[in-house]
């Protein structure tokens, strides 16, 4: 029996990637499985106003500290959100004036991020006794495969089929393309051609799991709320109005492989279990920004296939 | 892209977000607005010396529970709802337990309820059209409207169209809910312009005419059946307490949309509070203006012969089926001859109830596929058809439920009054949040220290959503006590005492059947809702 805990999308939350890394131990998990996204996306100005004093604004709301320990706290309650932060003067601030420059900010804060948590992977995780893989995805720039690549004891999935305990597990962390145009969009006759290929690389179908980023279109793992011209999510029935927004390729490919199961995130709000034909399809679904891991615990049985599944809430 | 504030870079999920406005509505529409235009008879009825124009002072009361939301709602806005709040703070069952009779007693008025609008905005506004205009043809409409058959197949066909409504996803819903708050205004409307054609003057002589009764005989009859002309603080507390504030329940509701609210923090802000405000400002008008109308005195000495023998109302305000309260939607005979304006106030209240109705069945919807995704219940309750995109079996579950109660409501009175003291529940489940919102910054100090920062003030060193908690708790118990007086005195029937006993103990008994289902199936229940050492 095989139990593996997968969790995705943590946007460069501190507290729900240390919870994943704590996720083996925790649950008694044999396979650590994480999807894309794992840079963050947004980054909190700290300005300096003299005298020692800092002042932050975010969330509809302005924090001022006074004294270092209270700086250093706020960073890392923000950072524990899955905020980058930069201490800077009021004039660096003003600097920051084109999306290149913010760019080049992001990308400082994202490698830094990353080999901190690479190096905690690195003293917590033993690949011989857990085996851990991760990849980015849809919202991660292309050059952070240099920092994802470094772990030794998590492997970075993307692209490749990896074999553990004698299961396969093919890793995509692609999406279709989204009214973002994010940095790992792709058109679905990319994305399919790239599942395709990989696929064809699995020896035993009913022994392989799909760890790809996008849902499958129209599979309810993927109803997010839709938006307007002005990017604003419409209502009905008292609630959102929610569309399937995941990726045909990927549906296609589950129908016409069916691999024993399916991970995907991708779609925060979104997080069920379904089956598509034999293949039981899962989106965890993300809270990062809370500090709250959403995950799925399978129990998988050589002969039976998945014996049980639960989403976590850790 | 830079903002003044925080830098975002290009990334999927960064939406534009409801605005604070809808969120407003939003809470606003939930509680019905013209439950009030009921509420007139019964609370002073039951408590005599109850003014409901002061009464409405009392909704203040409900602003730190409001506030507690607005707490766990900014703090956690990506999850929303009693029941998240609960299951992270305390435990899972006591989330499951708060969250169920939250949804329950919003499920009995989503059943019970469509009476209201049946009897109260239909058959009595056409009663009226029928007394004023002395038309027979009209009040024996109105009296086969009032039979049990028809007004249990009115509201069945109205319980289908809300779970179509919800099925079918249309945006008609949400127009529909900025028409209930319009409703409500209007039926305001409507009342100060009668105060001001009519008056009490003109209302006195109509009455005398139509009525078959003569207005200061009433007046007499009504301090004889235990009227009180003028106000007593004591009743005034339990009337207030037990009709107006509970008048409030779905006004929280916004909670659970939480994640998808523009500016969260301002806009539940608005939602949670300024949805109270224009409550109160509703109620206190429309008590105002009928009373202002009618005469104080005289709505009171009605409501006392009422509840004392209803048989001794003028016999133009006595029914043949139904109980006969003698609510402004009837009175409006003796306060205009127009039908049309008739007929219009008791649209208002239609309008105004039947949206609040289907607003009361949407949260539990949401609550029963949650309970289902956490694998409390079946996990059918938990699926979404690719046809409708909808979880259809929570919907069904919801809206049969509903008419459960509906149909309690119109057979069996003596349920119908244990279903009021369903209330006595849901304070139970406010009285478990005030608990979480005390303990919050403690027992789940990493969620606490990393919310908003307005999530973190405090006061004199204690978090001040453990202040609210507090508040929220003391409120809550001072609800039960001033809502279950019956029981207190032993004047409660057993079946309110079951019904409120079921409440309680029905999830507890689905927490533990799952709890043993799932050790046996090799993931413990316990294992999903338990958190993860972030260190």
């Amino acid at each position: 029996m095989l139990k593996l805990f997968f969790a995705t999308d943590v946007h460069g939350s501190e507290t729900t990637f240390r919870k994943w890394l704590n996720a083996a131990q925790h649950y008694g998990a044999d396979v650590l499985l994480m999807g894309g996204d794992l840079t963050g996306k947004m980054l909190v100005p700290i300005v300096e106003e003299g005298n020692g004093s800092y002042a932050a604004r975010f969330e509809g709301s302005t924090v001022r500290v006074d004294d270092e320990r209270g700086l250093v706290d706020l960073e890392k309650a923000l950072r524990q959100r899955g905020y980058y932060t930069q201490r800077m003067s009021p004039e660096e601030r003003a600097r920051y004036q084109t999306p290149a420059q913010v760019e080049e900010l992001f990308k400082g804060h994202m490698a830094e991020v990353l080999e901190g948590w690479v190096g905690l992977a690195d003293e917590r995780l033993d690949p011989n006794k857990t085996p851990a893989i991760w990849m980015p995805g849809n919202d991660d720039l292309e050059f952070i495969d240099e920092y994802v690549n470094k772990s030794t004891a998590i492997q970075n999935g993307d692209g490749r089929v990896i074999e553990i305990d004698g299961y396969s597990v093919l890793s995509i962390g692609n999406a279709n393309v989204t009214p973002w145009n994010c940095p790992r969009d792709v058109t679905e006759d990319v994305l399919a051609r790239k599942i395709d290929e990989l696929a064809a690389q699995v020896p035993d179908m009913s022994r392989c799991i799909f760890n790809v980023h996008a849902p499958p279109w129209g599979s309810n793992l993927d109803l997010a709320p839709e938006l307007d011209e002005d990017f604003k999510p419409t209502m009905e029935g008292g609630g959102l109005k929610m569309i399937p927004v995941g990726s045909t390729a990927v549906l296609e490919a589950i129908r016409r492989w069916q691999p024993l199961l399916s991970l995907h995130g991708h779609i925060h709000e979104c997080s069920a279990g379904i089956k598509i034909g034999r293949t039981l399809c899962i989106n965890t679904g993300s809270e990062y920004h809370e500090g709250v891991l959403r995950g799925s615990l399978v129990l998988l049985d050589p002969k039976k296939g998945v014996k049980n599944y639960a989403l976590t809430v850790g | 892209m830079a903002t003044q504030d925080v830098f975002i870079r290009k990334s999927s999920g960064l939406t534009r977000q409801i605005s604070a406005r809808d969120a407003l509505m939003y809470c606003a529409m939930n509680p019905g607005l013209l439950y009030c235009l009921v509420y007139i008879v019964w609370a002073p009825a039951f408590y005599p010396g109850a003014h409901m124009g002061i009464g409405v002072l009392f909704v203040l009361l409900i602003f730190p529970i409001a506030g507690l939301y607005w707490y766990f709602s900014v703090s956690m806005p990506r999850s929303g709802g009693e029941y998240i709040y609960i299951s992270r703070t305390l435990h899972p069952a006591l989330g499951l337990f708060s969250c169920f009779v939250l949804s329950i007693t919003a499920l009995s008025w989503t059943g019970q309820i469509q009476d209201w609008w049946i009897r109260w905005g239909l058959a009595d506004a056409i009663r009226s059209v029928g007394i004023s205009s002395g038309s027979e043809g009209w009040i024996d409409l109105a009296n086969a409207i009032d039979r049990p058959l028809v007004r249990f197949l009115l509201g069945t066909i109205a319980l289908i169209a809300t779970g179509w409504l919800f099925l079918k996803g249309a945006r008609a819903m949400m127009r529909v809910s900025y028409w209930a708050v319009g409703a409500a205004w209007l039926a305001v409307l409507i009342l100060g312009l009668l105060l001001v054609i009519t008056g009490q003057d003109g209302f006195r002589e109509n009455f005398n005419r139509l009525s078959g009764a003569d207005y200061d005989a009433i007046l007499q009859a009504g301090r004889e059946a235990g009227a009180v002309f003028g106000v007593s603080f004591v009743p005034l507390m339990y009337a207030a307490v037990t009709f107006i504030n509970l008048n409030t329940l779905g006004q929280t509701f916004s909670a659970n949309l939480a994640g998808e609210i523009r500016g969260v923090a301002k806009s539940q802000a608005l939602a949670l509070f300024g949805s109270l405000a224009m409550q109160m400002a509703v109620w206190f008008a429309a008590y105002m203006l009928v009373y202002g109308i009618v005469g104080t005195n005289f709505m009171h000495s009605l409501d006392s012969i009422w509840v004392t023998d209803a048989s001794q109302l003028p016999p133009a305000l006595v029914h043949e089926h139904t109980s006969s309260e003698p609510v402004p939607m009837l009175l409006v005979a003796f306060m205009t001859g127009n039908p049309i304006l008739q007929l219009l106030f008791g649209l208002c209240f239609i309008v105004a109830t039947w949206v609040s109705l289907a607003g009361l069945g949407f949260a539990p919807i949401r609550n029963v596929f949650a309970w289902s995704f956490d694998r409390l219940i079946p996990t059918r309750f938990s699926e979404i058809t690719t046809k409708y995109r909808a979880p259809v079996w929570a919907i069904v579950a919801v809206i049969a439920t509903a008419e459960i109660f509906l149909w309690l409501g119109i057979y069996s009175p003596a349920y119908s009054s244990a279903i009021l003291y369903s209330i006595v529940a849901w304070f139970i489940g406010w009285i478990v949040l005030g608990i979480a919102g005390i303990v919050y910054p403690y027992r789940r100090k990493e969620l606490f220290e990393a919310g908003p920062p307005a999530t973190q003030k405090r006061i004199a060193g204690i978090p001040v959503i453990s202040i609210l908690g507090f508040l929220t708790l003391a409120v809550s118990i001072f609800t039960e006590w001033a809502v279950a007086q019956p029981f207190f005195k032993g004047e409660a029937e057993a079946n309110q005492y079951l019904t409120v006993l079921g409440m309680a103990v029905a999830p507890l008994i689905i927490y533990v059947i799952a709890h043993y289902y799932h050790k046996s199936k090799g993931i413990p229940l316990k294992v999903q809702f338990s958190q993860i050492p972030p260190e």
